[in-house]
């Protein structure tokens, strides 16, 4: 399609929603340019349009379609469905105290710590809200997401199809979660219960060759508490103990072993708004390792695999992103308006400072090629300094640099050929219409 | 939402005498579909551009003297938050992104009264609003201009 072809759709679009009062709907044009540099230097440029179309049915029902085209220099052409949800809601019982409601089709979902599940799937979910209550139910897949924008890799299967051009869908999940969450129930916390599972929906005839891999189901049971301390100072925590089984390799015969493992994380958030708009945050983020992997994923070769395995945890934006496991994250977060007393549009310009710490909890592997001897704990440490300016409602511009200082010394987690000083530069605009 | 009661009294105290612009509030905030009208009278009193002992009427007859293109001048309800929003942006004077200058009307006005945090929830722009959602939302813009004087 030619470039100029592309241009003329959000513009169709838009006088087709506008001649429709009935119908709302928009879009975003994002752009990212990225400078990375490591032993040579990359460059990266993607750029997305995206069109949304919502209506209301009535004052209950609600419909949602949401797509996407992305253009990068490794890929021109990545179309992809990202909403199409179909939403009802009723207020029931005297004064309008309960409310029920349901989400049905492709929709963004997300457990309550992000750690576990935070991922766009196809599926229904139903709502119980009252007062100082929340209650929810999901129940879906994978199966007919596409690849590429997929983030789903728990087996070395899953790793394999990333890297597969040809293949056109995800990984297959079926995947259920229920949440409760309590509101207020002392001193402010709230108390947040929930549990996942996740069912490998690959088909035998791919897994007939164990070395390549096999299957993985997981279960996880949550537990968060988090809340108010003070006024402008919040924290949350949460753990996750996961079970299930994985293809293990023992004593040179594979089978599955059980999965026994497990996460925890812990948060405060300081928001002296007086002071040029602070706000400064620090957490820290577990997750369970093993020792005796021979690869990352699928990898046990001795007893119960105890690598924490998410289904898909939300993404981190930084110069060094691991998947979970085997990860201890420890990060400072400082941002402010500098120019706020200026008025205006200085209230608009935004700077942050962030600085990462990663360790492992064990001498097992990391996601990244490791070195293998390595008996170090430290991994490495990450600085970014983000400037974000936002000149108009419906345009955004950030200019983000980082650098990723890796244990690569003697003995370190890294080997020097494996991963040595890298930088990153990134420069992204985002307009809405 | 006492808050914002408190300062639309306080706005409108010298006008007690006449009542007109408390009368028409507490009569919006017993409407479930707020009427266009007592908006529009709402919203021109709040930003003085018609005098206090004006009736909804000539508000109306004001809206259509301002000639705003794509901007609703019938009374009666329901009053959506397309048009609502767009009024105010104009009463008011409030600058846009760069779509509303663009295309100023309903649609990107919705939008920037949530960016600037007068409204929440849904910019829709047949999204009814009740006679409390009204109030409450000229409540939040009269706090915002008390705050940049």
């Amino acid at each position: 399609m030619k470039a100029n072809r592309l241009f003329l759709i959000p513009f169709l679009f838009l006088c087709a929603v506008m001649a429709l009062p009935a119908l709302d709907g928009g879009g975003t044009i994002d752009n990212l340019s990225a400078l990375d540099i490591e032993t040579q230097t990359g460059f990266r440029q993607i750029d997305r349009l995206t069109l949304w179309a919502d209506t209301s049915i009535g004052e209950s029902f609600y419909t949602r379609v949401q797509g996407s085209y992305t253009f990068s220099l490794n890929k021109p052409y990545l179309f992809d469905l990202e909403r199409l949800l179909f939403r009802g809601s009723f207020l029931l019982g005297g004064n309008s105290r309960l409310l029920l409601g349901f989400t049905a089709g492709r929709f963004f979902v997300e457990d309550f710590s992000g750690q576990v599940l935070s991922h766009t799937l196809d599926g229904i979910r139903v709502n119980l809200d009252i007062p100082l209550f929340k209650s929810s139910l999901f129940f879906g897949s994978s199966a007919l997401l596409f690849n590429d924008p997929s983030r789903i890799v728990m087996t070395r299967h899953d790793a394999a199809d990333k890297s597969d051009s040809a293949r056109i869908l995800a990984s297959p999940r079926l995947i259920g979660m229920v949440n409760l969450r309590f509101i207020d129930l002392f001193l402010q916390q709230d108390l947040s219960v929930s549990y996942l599972m996740q069912i490998d929906l690959r088909a035998d005839s791919e897994l007939t060759d164990q070395t390549a891999g096999g299957k993985l189901n997981s279960h996880y049971f949550g537990v968060g508490l988090g809340g108010a301390l003070i006024p402008d100072l919040f924290w949350d925590s949460f753990g996750y103990f996961s079970i299930g089984s994985t293809l293990a390799n023992i004593g040179g015969s594979y089978a599955y072993s059980t999965i026994l493992s497990w996460t925890a994380g812990a948060g405060i958030r300081w928001y002296p708004e007086k002071k040029l708009y602070s706000r400064l945050l620090f957490r820290g983020i577990f997750t369970s390792g093993d020792a005796d992997n021979a690869t990352f994923l699928e990898g046990n070769t001795f007893g119960n695999s105890t690598l924490f395995v998410p289904i898909a945890a939300r993404e981190m934006d930084t110069v060094f992103s691991p998947q979970s496991g085997n990860l201890i994250i420890a990060e400072l977060h400082y941002a402010l308006k500098p120019l706020a007393p200026l008025g205006g549009i200085g209230g608009q310009f935004q700077t942050e400072l962030m600085g990462y710490l990663f360790l492992r909890p064990t001498q097992g592997g990391i996601s990244e090629s490791y070195n293998t001897a390595s008996q170090s704990y430290y991994v490495g440490t990450e600085i970014d300094l983000a400037l974000r300016f936002r000149p108009a409602s419906d345009l955004g511009l950030s200019l983000t640099g980082g650098v990723f200082i890796p244990n690569n010394s003697s003995g370190g987690v890294f080997l020097s050929t494996q991963k040595s000083l890298t930088t990153s530069i990134k420069l992204s605009a985002s307009f809405s219409f | 939402m006492k808050k914002y009661m408190l300062i639309l009294l306080f706005i409108f105290v010298p006008f007690l005498l006449s009542a007109d612009p408390i009368t028409v509030m507490e009569s919006l905030l017993t409407e479930r579909e707020a009427d266009f009208g007592k908006a529009a009278y709402l919203v021109f009193t709040a930003a003085k551009l018609i005098p206090e002992d004006a009736t909804t009427e000539a508000a109306l007859e004001m809206l259509r003297e301002k000639g705003w293109k794509r901007m609703r001048t019938e009374p009666g309800p329901p009053t959506m938050l397309g048009d609502f929003s767009y009024m105010i942006m104009k009463s008011f004077n409030l600058s846009g992104g760069i779509m509303f200058s663009i295309i100023p009307g309903p649609r990107y006005s919705a939008r920037e009264m949530k960016f600037r945090g007068f409204t929440s929830g849904d910019t829709a722009v047949t999204r009814i609003l009740s006679g409390e959602d009204v109030v409450r939302i000229i409540g939040r813009v009269l706090e915002f201009q008390e705050a940049l004087q």
